[in-house]
């Protein structure tokens, strides 16, 4: 069942060395708690991609669909809506509000959308994740790999359906990218959400189900196609 | 090969590199110094041009001795009392006939020193150098020789002395030919009551012999010395009388833009010193921002090796040389814009010296200089971890406690924890607001002041035709003298410009009173002079055994009354008051106990009585009695001070008066003790009058009122029966300020009027009423200067806050975009924090504001404020109300422009 698609996105950035096409005419359908890995080389525009189907950056041309609904007819503040209550992200660097702590980052999005906190649901998160003891500290004093615990439980903390992970191990060791990676897989399972991840690391990228691979802004592979082929 | 890499090139790559915040820090910096300097120049130029116009009117003496032979000049000057000393003699009284030996105009000798600092200012002709050489005030002129001019001859009645030492033996004539005519100064003719040889001379002459055996009277002309008052000269006065047992009386000529205003030179001291201060805050909190904002950059630099003397070198040459650019730029701009301002507005006179502008060049550089120390302090001592971490939020945060919340409000929640990690940061916010509002309180003080005298002045008339007397003793010996009329009046009031005439008329009466207590007659050693009839020989004062016999016969003169005019209870010597309706109404704002029923005044029913709900009185060394004061606005150095409550006058009570009044002068007592009796041709008039209203204060009336005067309507004296022939001052006041010519020719036309009567002049107020309103007019617009001044550098700091805020978490803005924080949510977070800043600098302010306010009145002496108090509170909220909502306008267009750029943009790394 899709939950997102695209359609001829593109996305073209004006440098000083002329028009740089990041995304270049990229059709895609995202199925409901697929788990998506988005890879390819530096400068391949999987970021790029990653963000504006998250709704964090417009495209040059192109459509996405959020369920039928079409991401650019919502203006800013209804974007902001669909962020915080369907999206979540996690940045490679973490993004954590550095004045506030772990607790109160994760909290960010529920609180943002007035809710009351499901407590035992993000005490479920904390304890999944392994952080419950440093929830109370500020980002400052964790390290990366706690950081970006706190970041998967932050963009978690809504329920959100999909989930959209920008290289969440590139600041981490080998062991804690593994564990953060297994974590992701596990919540996107246990939760139902979808999980669309950009890596340019293979071995990350073949733990998903589906691999698009991406070059020079274009979709040169999608490992669901070939099945179907 | 290549130049080595020192401290100064890096100072100036660095502001190369960085140019665009340093032009904003720079331009702080320039505005800054500009105001501060430009209120300098301002100031210093008012006050030259209000000096020059004083001394150019009264002199540069500040107090004129009067009657002083007895001072030694020399020994003022070695006491250390007096800079110069110059001498005026008074040679005698220049007899004018239509006066009818009711006034004289006084003559004088002005020694060399005296002509310069004087204060004479020619319109015509030149200052008399030999002997037969005359020079008149205009006025003087007018009586002596009307239409006489420059080099004619005129004959001058010149009479001996009145009381003083003897100048001439008898009446005699003199011819001098006319050299010039000199300006009119007011004083002569608000003193013109006084003897004549208590005057400033309005003729002045030349080298005139001086009978053998003769003594004039001289006045001391005195410039006093940087540290000395006139109340302290009048203390050694008063020494010097008590010993000689002379009356010689004190002229004040101090000079002040506010006379008597110490409190507003005191304020603008302040606001002066808290402007530099503020100032420099306001460059502590751009260097801040700026560090602030460099705070990695430091960390690596001190990673690398630097250690912070060498970091605070490298930022210090940085502020150096924007101190080196900006502070000759901006006060030369100060002195062009100050240069301007004069020349355009042509309400002052530019006036600046260079060692001022050098003294303002180097305080400012100091003032940057100090200023910038404090943030390259803060820098020097980062650490380098801060290249890699932010660990002095770590830090801050151990000094926190940190609750466990699982539901919040993210805009508050972000906007506390903003303000207690960022503590220090976040202060100077809250200071300058506070020392905003302690500002606005200062300057409240000065509107207050401003409004006061501006009322004092409104009340003023801007031409007063008439003269003060009334007699002192028991008996009006003028009843019948020749007054200003209706007519006149109506003349008056014809005259162009003229908005208002109003009639006054003061008859001396003596009220019966049951009881007359201290709170007439002081509890204190002595008792006023004027009640010294009422002493009993048995009182325990003693006052009949020293060598001031005046007691006695006042005491005698009260029995030879009671003799001969008996008394139905203790004799009040006062006065009646009479004024025009709308006077009287206009003082209801000063009834304490009953109401002004003007029917029943006008039917002579009812009269209002002037007596203060407190009484204040007060002795000072060498005075030989004690004296009324205003209990508020005792001056210090008094030896002794006492307020007594009025337990005398009361509304409803009944008010026994009579009037004892001689239908034709007796010309020939020159005092009332000479008067024989008071039974010849002495006509008597009793009557009663209900106390309508009691009075605290009366600010309408020109003519002074003692406590218990009494006071009624011209139709309220008729219905009485008491006669009257007329006004004893007729107040002009005009519609608007008039030109020179316009003024000239309404003194001309009312100096006509006055011609008729005797002791009729005119008193022109209108240089001091328009000086009055320059005077008020300019310290408004300073006052509103440095509102602006004020607003300006709370905006800037919220603005260099904030931008520097938002510079620096850009990422955080845009994390919070990406979870789903709209532009509203985060303007609320930064609203929330201003909001805290700004309540809380209010909140000390308001405290800050309202403490200054009680010192001032308090500590400070300043009597009572004129203005309620909810002025000040509504001026400050609205100050900070604007601000905050300046801020809000700027925080959401900077905000806007963050969230213009897309969240990716935000978030990346920088």
């Amino acid at each position: 069942m899709e939950i997102m698609r695209c359609e001829a996105l593109r996305k073209t950035f004006v440098t000083g060395g002329g028009e740089v096409h990041a995304v270049d005419g990229i059709d895609l359908s995202i199925g409901k708690c697929e788990f998506i890995a988005v890879t390819g080389p530096s400068g391949s525009g999987k970021s790029t991609l990653l963000h504006m189907l998250g709704g964090l950056e417009y495209p040059t041309s192109g459509k996405i669909y959020y369920q039928e609904a079409l991401l650019s007819d919502y203006n800013d503040n209804q974007l902001s809506v669909l962020r915080r209550r369907r999206f979540g992200f996690v940045f490679q660097s973490y993004n954590l509000v550095r004045e506030l702590t772990g607790l109160e980052n994760i909290l960010l999005p529920v609180m943002l959308d007035s809710k009351r906190a499901d407590q035992a649901y993000i005490d479920r998160v904390v304890d999944m994740l392994q952080i419950g003891d440093r929830v109370e500290h500020l980002p400052g004093a964790m390290s990366g790999g706690q950081q970006q615990r706190i970041s998967i439980a932050r963009a978690l903390a809504n329920k959100p359906a999909i989930l959209f992970a920008d290289e969440p191990t590139g600041n981490l060791d080998g062991k804690t990218g593994r564990e953060v990676i297994s974590l992701l897989k596990y919540v996107g399972k246990e939760l139902g959400i979808t999980l669309v991840l950009v890596t340019h690391d293979l071995s990350i990228a073949e733990q998903a189900q589906r691999i698009l691979t991406l070059e020079d802004g274009k979709l040169v592979r999608d490992t669901a196609a070939e099945v179907q082929s | 090969m290549k130049k080595r890499l020192t401290i100064n090139h890096m100072a100036l790559g660095s502001l190369r590199t960085r140019r665009k915040q340093y032009l904003s820090l720079a331009v702080g910096i320039v505005l800054a110094i500009f105001f501060v300097s430009s209120m300098m120049i301002i100031g210093q130029s008012m006050n030259y041009t209000m000096y020059q116009n004083y001394v150019r009117r009264e002199g540069t003496q500040d107090a004129v001795i009067c009657d002083a032979e007895e001072i030694d000049p020399q020994e003022l000057i070695d006491l250390g009392y007096a800079k110069r000393v110059g001498n005026v003699t008074v040679l005698g009284e220049a007899q004018v006939e239509a006066f009818n030996d009711y006034r004289f105009l006084c003559v004088g000798e002005l020694d060399e020193l005296t002509a310069t600092m004087g204060g004479r200012p020619l319109i015509k002709g030149r200052m008399p150098v030999a002997s037969d050489e005359i020079a008149m005030e205009q006025w003087s002129l007018r009586w002596i020789a009307p239409g006489a001019q420059i080099g004619d001859e005129i004959t001058v009645t010149l009479k001996s002395l009145k009381v003083a030492d003897q100048f001439l033996t008898k009446t005699t004539e003199r011819k001098y030919s006319l050299v010039g005519v000199l300006a009119d100064k007011a004083r002569n003719h608000i003193y013109q009551s006084s003897a004549s040889y208590l005057q400033i001379p309005s003729i002045i002459v030349a080298h005139q012999p001086i009978e053998v055996g003769a003594k004039p009277a001289i006045h001391r002309y005195v410039e006093l010395e940087e540290n000395v008052t006139l109340a302290t000269l009048q203390d050694y006065l008063s020494n010097i009388h008590a010993h000689y047992g002379g009356s010689g009386h004190v002229l004040p000529y101090v000079y002040s833009s506010f006379l008597e205003m110490d409190v507003i030179l005191v304020a603008i001291e302040i606001i002066g010193l808290v402007l530099v201060l503020a100032a420099c805050l306001g460059i502590v909190n751009a260097f801040t921002s700026l560090l602030t904002d460099r705070r990695s950059q430091i960390g690596m630099m001190r990673a690398v090796g630097a250690t912070r003397k060498q970091i605070r070198r490298i930022f210090g040459k940085e502020a150096f040389l924007i101190a080196l650019v900006a502070t000759p730029f901006a006060i030369g701009l100060s002195v062009l814009a100050m240069w301007g301002l004069c020349t355009a507005s042509g309400l002052f006179e530019f006036y600046v010296t260079i060692p001022f502008i050098i003294v303002c060049a180097l305080v400012s550089l100091i003032c940057v200089m100090l200023s910038a120390l404090m943030p390259l302090w803060g820098a020097s001592g980062i650490s380098p971890m801060q290249a890699i971490r932010e660990t002095s939020l770590l830090r801050a945060k151990e000094k926190l406690t940190i609750k466990r919340q699982l539901q919040f409000d993210v805009p508050s929640l972000l906007a506390r924890r903003h303000i207690s990690l960022y503590r220090n940061k976040q202060a100077g916010i809250s200071a300058i607001v506070a020392v905003s509002l302690v500002i606005l309180s200062l300057l409240f003080i000065m509107v207050d002041s401003v409004v006061d005298l501006q009322r004092k002045q409104e009340v003023k008339p801007d031409y007063r035709i008439g003269d003060t007397y009334y007699s002192s003793d028991f008996i009006d010996d003028e009843a019948n003298k020749p007054r200003l009329s209706d007519s006149d009046r109506a003349r008056i009031k014809e005259l162009p410009l003229v908005r208002e005439v109003v009639g006054e008329r003061i008859i001396s009466i003596n009220v019966l009173m049951q009881e007359i207590t201290n709170y007439i007659f002081s509890p204190l050693s002595d008792v006023p002079s004027r009640y010294a009839y009422l002493l009993e020989p048995t009182d325990p004062r003693g006052m009949f055994d020293g060598n001031l016999d005046y007691r006695q016969l006042a005491r005698d003169r009260y029995h030879l009354l009671l003799e001969q005019q008996p008394q139905d209870g203790k004799v009040l010597k006062t006065c009646l008051f009479v004024c025009d309706e709308a006077m009287l109404l206009r003082m209801s704002e000063y009834v304490y106990d009953g109401r002004i029923d003007i029917d029943a005044i006008n039917r002579g029913e009812e009269v209002v009585v002037h007596a203060p709900p407190e009484q204040g009185f007060s002795e000072r060394d060498g005075y030989g009695d004690s004296h009324y004061i205003d209990s508020v606005h005792a001056k210090s150095g008094e030896k002794s001070k006492v307020t007594v409550a009025n337990d005398m006058f009361f509304a409803g009570d009944l008010l026994e008066m009579n009037y004892l009044y001689l239908t034709n002068p007796r010309v020939d007592a020159e005092y009332w003790s000479e008067v024989s009796d008071f039974t010849a041709d002495v006509e008597r008039w009793d009557g009663s009058a209900r106390i309508g209203a009691v009075i605290s204060q009366e600010k309408e009336a020109t003519l002074w009122l003692n406590q218990g005067s009494v006071i009624t309507t011209f139709a309220g004296l008729a219905a009485m029966g008491i006669p009257n022939n007329g006004y004893n001052s007729l107040s002009v006041y005009l519609s608007e300020t008039p030109s020179e010519e316009m003024g000239e020719y309404l003194y001309a036309e009312l100096d006509n009027i006055s011609q008729y009567f005797p002791e009729v002049a005119v008193e022109d107020n209108i240089a001091n009423t328009m000086d009055s309103r320059t005077s008020a007019l300019q310290l408004i617009v300073c006052g509103a200067a440095v509102i602006i001044l004020f607003f300006s550098i709370c905006l800037s700091m919220v603005n260099n806050a904030l931008t520097n805020r938002m510079r620096s978490e850009k990422r955080s803005i845009g994390t919070m975009r990406a979870v789903g924080a709209s532009l509203d949510v985060i303007a609320s977070s930064y609203f929330k924090q201003l909001m805290i800043m700004l309540c809380s600098g209010f909140a000390i302010g308001i405290v800050l504001s309202v403490a200054a306010i009680g010192l001032m009145l308090t500590v400070g002496g300043y009597g009572s404020l004129s203005l309620p108090i909810w002025i000040l509170i509504g001026g400050e909220l609205a100050f900070v109300a604007l601000v905050l909502l300046a801020s809000m306008l700027n925080l959401r267009s900077r905000l806007k422009g963050i969230m213009k750029s897309s969240i990716v943009d935000n978030i990346r790394e920088l």
